[in-house]
């Protein structure tokens, strides 16, 4: 065993935990934006007919199933059953879509939750203007609900984050990955995990300034 | 009621599809490709260097493979737990992974030709001079890898041995042998019970801290790779049989022995051999 | 096809797991209000060091995956002296992590409770302790109800990763009989039952919760 310094071991470890908080970062984005679309969609779909039917019971159970279970069972689901009926989805695509899948759960309630805190007074006074639907979706409801459901959408930005430590599982090379195969190769978990948590405390710190600065922006006339 | 039956629903969707058919070894080569599932954490075989997958395994895999040269390797890391399954559900088309010859896996998969000799031994701390012989570990903790055949043989010496009237083994199982390794390092165990091929290497690397117990606990078993037992994936399977036993012939398999474990070892490569375990 | 008589195999073997990964999170739980509410009280005496040691805890727990909170805990500590057995590390994680999101909820409920009932509280001369007591824990502590009802399921789910160190709760059992018996439907199968009926045990507990302490809240004429 070669006597290194700390620092020089770091530094050691800096390009494949780069590396590893690259593919990290590249799939949280992309589920934390399909969660955003899909749970939206599924907040739409929950509330035709006022909440009664097939859809909305769909959408329930699938709310149910995604928030109620853990994701390392979705993800391994998701890459390993696909494959006996024929499909073959890379794995960098099947971690995207199972957290955005999960995230969606999360986000659906989250955008419910936000919906509920626009007073019905103004929708229904924007009506009695005769603006159509559509008008009072983007000029009323939209804004007081970005404003309300912000902080809780960065949170869960940030629990994507989190929660794709587990990509490894299905083949996916990301910081948690990166730091396991360092520390089987050089026997030091206390620096290199801690090493590890510090970059991840880097990103999710990153992406609470991100939301914060976004907030500022939406909050300006 | 709605609810029960999306519930329903859902729980059909876990039912598996019919397989269909197609000569494996025909369908990689049109699709130019070939999906391979490897756990690369078990040094020397298979294991992961500046992020790409190296050792005995990977370089055997090429070697062979040179015969299919526009064929591409999608080669997908996963823990090994993982491994069989993935074959049966068609995640992969081949496991190139060293996979002990057990009869529940002949049983349900078709092997390979050996490729290693993966007879179980222990592994302790160099520093422990309490244990000296295996049958030390009656009433301590020893650990290995959860659904690995070392596992099981490791179990049966635990059962021979409280059959003998010695107090009862502890046995914990990890999703990797690292991780086994670090907590033998940590004192949390007093062996780990692994193959004798993956043993020595392991000694040679970090013998500050590990010493190998060499009696053998378990009975002969090699280790090989692994397609699926159905009419499509046998021409797949005797396709990396046969490659395997041509190294053998030609000498370069021992070659890649020397160069990965720095002995040789005595592998059938004729036939698949009757499972021992 | 799912092979019924192999679920009714495995019943007793998860059921057992069940158990464990019960009793994980419970102590996750129990453990966690104990610390989160103690670095809410601590932040609550309004001194500086006090305010940002609590900024510190919550802001390092919650920003970093629970995954590698366990690996430093468990592969790290023992080279600084402290070696953990599975059930010990994993419970002591969740309990530390738990406890920061359960901080913040404390956070959150408190500063919900009206200004006006405290300010009439002082009036009327009460101290601080018998309206900390009186007035602000039980309605605090009523609000937070559905907020800790969730964190423990997601502290449920968490409790998945404590077979990476070997713990035989669920999430390993299912793997164990994947990877011995070589069938993937049913075990997964029943490890997504089992959490997801262990989701709405604790969504029912949380109601019925609810319900007890809004009795008790109702003012007796």
């Amino acid at each position: 065993m070669n006597a290194t310094t700390l620092f020089e071991r770091l530094a050691a470890y800096l390009p494949v935990l780069l590396q590893g908080a690259v593919t990290t970062l590249s799939v949280a984005i992309a589920a934390i934006a399909l969660g955003f679309a899909w749970g939206a969609v599924l907040l739409g779909l929950s509330l035709r007919r006022g909440g009664r039917g097939v859809l909305p019971a769909a959408v329930r159970t699938y709310l149910s199933f995604f928030r109620g279970t853990p994701l390392l069972v979705q993800l391994l689901m998701l890459f390993y059953l696909p494959s006996a009926y024929g499909l073959d989805l890379p794995p960098l695509l099947v971690a995207i879509v199972a957290l955005g899948l999960n995230s969606a759960a999360f986000q659906c309630e989250i955008l419910r939750a936000g919906l509920v805190a626009v007073p019905a007074g103004q929708i229904e006074a924007a009506a009695s203007f005769g603006m159509p639907p559509a008008r009072i979706f983007r000029h009323v409801q939209l804004p007081q609900l970005a404003r309300a459901v912000w902080p809780a959408v960065v949170s869960e930005g940030v629990d994507v984050v989190k929660s794709s430590a587990i990509v490894s599982v299905i083949s996916v090379a990301d910081l948690a990955r990166g730091g396991r195969q360092i520390v089987a190769a050089n026997f030091r978990p206390l620096e290199v995990y801690v090493s590890v948590g510090l970059c991840y405390l880097l990103m999710t710190g990153a992406v609470l300034w991100l939301g914060h600065w976004l907030r500022g922006r939406m909050e300006r006339p | 009621m709605l609810f029960h039956r999306a519930i329903a629903g859902v729980l059909s969707l876990f039912l598996l599809g019919a397989a269909h058919g197609a000569d494996m070894l025909e369908t990689v080569k049109n699709k130019k490709e070939i999906v391979i599932g490897t756990e690369a954490q078990f040094a020397p075989f298979e294991y992961l260097q500046d992020g790409k997958i190296v050792g005995y395994g990977p370089d055997l895999m090429r070697l062979i493979l040179a015969d299919l040269p526009e064929v591409k390797v999608k080669q997908f890391d996963v823990p090994f737990q993982g491994i069989l399954p993935g074959l049966a559900t068609r995640r992969f088309d081949f496991v190139v992974t060293s996979v002990t010859l057990t009869r529940e896996r002949a049983d349900k998969f078709a092997f390979t030709v050996p490729i290693a000799d993966a007879t179980t031994a222990l592994v302790k701390r160099k520093d422990d001079a309490a244990l000296t012989d295996p049958a030390g570990i009656a009433g301590k903790t020893v650990g290995s890898q959860a659904g690995s055949a070392q596992l099981r043989a490791l179990q049966d010496y635990a059962k021979k041995l409280q059959a003998e009237g010695k107090p009862a083994v502890t046995i914990r199982e990890y999703v990797s042998f690292d991780e086994a390794y670090a907590d033998l390092a940590a004192g949390r165990l007093v062996a780990v019970a692994q193959s004798l091929s993956n043993l020595a290497t392991l000694v040679k690397t970090r013998g500050d801290i590990y010493a190998v117990m060499p009696a053998p606990i378990g009975p002969k078993t090699y280790f090989g790779w692994v397609g699926r037992k159905d009419a499509d994936s046998a021409p797949l399977v005797k396709f990396f049989s046969d490659g395997i036993a041509r190294a053998q012939k030609s000498g370069q398999l021992k070659e890649l022995q020397m160069k990965w474990f720095g002995f040789p070892m005595d592998v059938p490569t004729d036939a698949v051999p009757v499972p021992q375990m | 096809m799912i092979d019924t008589a192999l679920l009714g195999q495995l019943l007793p073997a998860f059921g057992a797991a069940a158990l464990r990964t019960v009793l994980l999170t419970l102590t996750g739980l129990a453990g966690g209000l104990v610390v989160g509410f103690a670095f809410h009280a601590l932040r609550e005496t309004g001194w500086r060091a006090a305010r940002w040691l609590y900024t510190a805890y919550t802001a390092v727990w919650r920003g970093v995956p629970f995954l590698i909170h366990l690996f430093i805990v468990y592969f790290g500590l023992p080279s600084a002296g402290l070696s953990l057995d599975p059930f010990a590390a994993a419970g002591l994680t969740l309990a530390v992590y738990g406890g920061a999101y359960f901080a913040e909820i404390f956070r959150a409920c408190w500063q919900s409770i009206p200004r006006g009932q405290i300010e009439a509280a002082r009036c009327m001369g009460l101290s601080s302790r018998q309206i900390f007591a009186t007035i602000e824990c039980p309605q605090a502590l009523r609000a937070s109800l559905p907020l800790i009802a969730s964190q423990t399921i997601l502290l449920m789910k968490e409790s998945a990763l404590a077979s990476v160190i070997t713990y035989p709760e669920l999430t390993m059992t299912a793997g164990k009989v994947v990877s011995e018996q070589f069938v993937y439907v049913e075990p997964y199968l029943l490890l997504a039952l089992s959490y997801w009926g262990l989701s709405l045990l604790v969504n029912r507990a949380a109601g019925t919760l609810r319900a007890w302490a809004a009795l008790r809240e109702t003012p007796r004429p």
